[in-house]
């Protein structure tokens, strides 16, 4: 239930800046998502999405601004502001010698989740990933899009109300991805903010509520779909990237040399 | 692409690799490497030196007039009463096998690690073989750049003792355009055979299994040898003797290839060119043979490795029939030993106690702890107890307490050493499950702490009680040695956590490199200032009561204790807190 009328913003960034020697990879962000609101974060390689997402969820410190979630400041009150994190990243490395089941019983532990309530709900989420034959295997024998559901199932279990995603759907098959679609639906409907990013357009265009584009570590466009297509000519949120990104040069030169 | 270009083109990417990493790498890495080559370099002179400066002594007449003056003072060395050049000889001819066998053997045990992990485990494998390249070529690549650290230790220590030795003969050149031949075609054999082994391997145990076996064999190995050293004194009474030197020479027997090399070298040093070209012919002839047998097998063994080893799926635990498995949050056996423990760091305790059983390599780190407590059992079991009565047996029987303790001490400090030093760096790249967790790097640590901390209140309390059993002691010694060994023990794995946190390695690829420099170097001074401080406080007061009169020894017991018990809170508060902060600066990238 998306509510942006009232209220705190569950994820808050504010001039978020990281800086890597000369290098400034982000540029001072300033981001809000609200409970139940699912946000896109798009942009080109390099545009400063995993180092952002990466402040947000405390794995980077920023060299400038304040990353909170629920209000707590990441870096000030990190154990309060992590309690509502559940974070998938793009390469989830996991402890390779522990079975799916005692990865989840792991995870329960570190999030203090009743180990009751735990086993049922990790049961239950191994289960909607199909790993539920496979749960006694370790980890290390499974293949990528195995360790990414596992590490879904994980970042699940404690029911976060900030749910962060650096490219969900790679490596998954079309049936998986299809239903992290509808679970990022499911949750965002019971009021966690999902903040994911993407480079799969057609999933940001028809799944989120709000999408912001970086380029160069800045935000150079963000809102609705609807807002982002006021007063441009391109209809989809393909064209609208490609023309905000300097995307549609590439494209004539791709156009030239076939 | 032919195979020479798919070659070149291949080694020159790791080439610009190499480059890359050394010049746009952190300065301290680029000092650490200067350092160590110019480290090198000083080795490399030295043993240049001092084997030159060897043979020119051993073939002095001075050294004869000394094997001539010992032998008439005593006969029964077996030594000649009149030495030549003639006599010397020998012995001399046979160094060059002799230094190439070891090299051999060391190779031969090396090999099959050094190659199975450069040929499956190095990061670019599947690019370059799913790459449209010859797969021999990937091979070659492959095959030498893991013999590139053989090659370095080679021609950095073995080359320089050979020159030295050439030049105390004084060999003409052919002697040093040997040495560099024998030198580079060394490895060849024992990494052929080592290749062909591990591609055959490699088609039915997975290669990071295979590897962690390896490291276990490794392991124990290493602590045979270890063992076989304590034990030198009794299985060989007298290794200075004729007999060993007329031992040493059967190494020269020209059955072995590294004996082939050898007896090359000295023909090429005389300008015996028959003898070079037979001798020369047979090492350099199976040498390459073997590499090309290699090479020919490579096309389809090299291909069928890998493909079996992205295929093979994980292995299910304890696999019940038609019975789900679900495992227990914290057994039951532990919950009364962590009921302290905060919940989450109670988790980490539980997730390590399981994994690290599970991964050999790790197990490979416990051996030689192991063994040690093995020799120092043995050496306690055949050794004299302390003779009864009197002030003096007393005495000696108190510092024979200290001796339990420090025994038990030091086994558990090595098999706490090993668990608890690398504990953050054993997370490696799954260390941001623990970054993004809601658990605080202090409580983190505390987790960890446990772990490391095991070792003394179960290993080292049985060894302290089966050694006062053994040798006999009082009530009070058994009690000071326990409270000593469980205190310390604290400080001690608090100190190895604490700066293994500090100074974290998280983007290893070989257990060995858990543990950084700055770790290793650092954690060892604290011990023995620690450890020192500690054990004074315990045992200066009963020497200074001495002194002072007999009312003094209790107030001056309880001060010792009292110092202890403080010294070691403030160790275990600094420590966690030093390695927690510096923890907390850690960015996961």
């Amino acid at each position: 239930m998306l509510d942006t009328s009232g209220g705190a913003p569950m994820i808050e960034a504010a001039g978020l800046r990281k800086r890597y020697g000369e290098t400034e990879a982000v540029k001072g962000i300033d981001l809000r998502i609200w409970p139940g609101e699912i946000f896109g974060f798009l942009g080109p390689n390099g545009a400063g999405k995993t180092t952002t997402i990466k402040m947000l969820v405390g794995l980077l410190r920023p060299s400038g601004g304040a990353a909170r979630i629920g209000g707590h400041d990441i870096q000030r009150q990190p154990i309060a502001a992590k309690s509502l994190i559940g974070y998938v990243p793009d390469q989830p490395y996991l402890p390779e010698k522990l079975t799916a089941r005692e990865f989840l019983q792991f995870i329960a532990g570190l999030y203090q989740v009743d180990p009751v309530a735990a086993q049922r709900r990790g049961e239950e989420l191994l289960k909607l990933f199909d790993l539920q034959d496979r749960g006694d295997e370790l980890i290390g024998g499974y293949s990528h899009g195995m360790r990414q559901k596992t590490a879904l199932s994980g970042a699940l279990l404690h029911n976060p109300r900030a749910f962060f995603l650096d490219e969900p759907t790679v490596g998954l098959d079309p049936r998986s991805a299809r239903l992290i679609k509808d679970i990022l639906r499911e949750i965002a409907g019971r009021g966690t903010a999902v903040f994911m990013s993407t480079h799969i357009l057609e999933i940001a265009e028809r799944m989120c509520d709000r999408v912001a584009i970086i380029s160069g570590g800045q935000v150079i466009a963000i809102g609705t779909m609807d807002d982002l297509r006021a007063g441009r000519t391109g209809e989809s949120l393909e064209d609208i990237f490609l023309e905000l990104t300097g995307g549609a040069e590439e494209a004539e030169i791709t156009a030239a040399l076939t | 692409m032919s195979i020479w270009n798919a070659i070149i083109v291949i080694a020159r990417a790791r080439l610009l690799i190499a480059r890359n990493t050394f010049w746009r790498g952190k300065l301290s890495r680029k000092i650490g490497l200067l350092s160590l080559l110019i480290l090198l370099a000083f080795g490399a002179y030295g043993v240049y030196w001092v084997m030159g400066a060897a043979v020119r002594t051993f073939t002095s007449q001075r050294f004869f007039r000394l094997i001539e003056a010992a032998a008439r003072r005593d006969p029964s060395l077996g030594l000649p009463t009149h030495v030549t050049r003639a006599d010397v000889q020998p012995y001399l001819d046979a160094l060059p096998s002799q230094a190439l066998f070891l090299a051999l053997v060391v190779l031969i045990l090396t090999s099959f690690t050094t190659v199975l992990t450069s040929l499956y485990l190095s990061g670019d494998t599947d690019m370059l073989l799913a790459a449209p390249v010859p797969m021999r070529a990937v091979f070659v690549v492959k095959f030498f750049g893991g013999l590139i650290l053989p090659y370095v230790l080679l021609f950095g220590l073995l080359g320089p003792a050979l020159i030295g030795y050439g030049q105390g003969l004084g060999y003409g050149p052919a002697f040093y355009v040997g040495t560099v031949l024998a030198l580079a075609l060394l490895p060849l054999l024992p990494a052929g055979l080592g290749a062909l082994l591990v591609m055959a391997v490699v088609r039915v145990v997975p290669a990071r299994r295979a590897r962690e076996i390896v490291s276990v064999i490794g392991g124990l190995f290493g602590a045979s040898w270890y063992i076989l050293n304590q034990f030198a004194p009794e299985v060989a009474r007298n290794v200075g003797s004729v007999r060993t030197l007329e031992s040493l020479r059967r190494l020269d027997v020209p059955l072995l290839p590294s004996a082939w090399a050898g007896h090359a070298l000295v023909a090429a040093g005389r300008g015996e060119w028959l003898a070079l070209l037979a001798y020369g012919g047979l090492f350099a002839g199976l040498s390459l043979a073997v590499f090309a047998g290699c090479l020919l097998l490579a096309e389809r063994l090299y291909y069928d490795g890998w493909s079996n080893m992205a295929s093979q799926g994980g292995k299910v635990r304890q696999k019940a029939e038609g019975k789900r498995q679900t495992p227990q949050a914290i057994p039951s056996y532990l919950l009364p030993f962590t009921f302290f423990l905060p919940a989450e760091s109670r988790a980490i305790l539980y997730k390590d106690l399981r994994v690290f059983p599970r991964d050999l390599r790790n197990l490979q780190q416990l051996i030689f702890p192991l063994a040690l407590a093995g020799i120092w059992t043995f050496r306690l079991l055949t050794g004299a107890a302390p003779a009864g009565g009197g002030s003096g047996a007393e005495f000696g029987r108190f510092l024979d307490a200290a001796g339990s303790a420090g025994i038990s001490f030091f086994i558990c400090l090595t098999i706490s050493g090993a668990l608890g030093g690398p504990s953050i760096s054993r997370e490696g790249r799954g260390f941001w499950l623990l970054r993004v967790a809601p658990i605080s790097s202090l409580r983190l640590l505390l987790g960890k702490l446990v772990l490391a901390y095991l070792p003394f209140p179960t290993v080292g309390v049985l060894f302290v009680l089966f050694l006062t059993a053994l040798r006999g002691g009082t009530v009070g010694g058994v009690l000071r040695a326990l409270a000593l060994v469980l205190l310390v023990g604290l400080g001690a794995s608090s100190i190895s956590l604490g700066l293994g946190a500090a100074f974290p390695k998280l983007d290893w690829e070989n257990p060995k490199q858990q543990t950084t420099l700055r770790a290793g170097c650092l954690t060892p001074i604290l011990y023995i200032v620690y450890v020192g401080v500690a054990v004074a406080a315990v045992f200066g007061p009963p020497a200074l009561a001495a002194l002072l009169g007999p009312g003094w020894v209790v107030w001056l017991a309880v001060a010792g204790w009292l110092i202890v018990i403080a010294l070691t809170g403030a160790v275990v508060w600094g420590s966690l807190t030093f390695g927690a902060a510096r923890l907390d600066q850690i960015e996961v990238g």
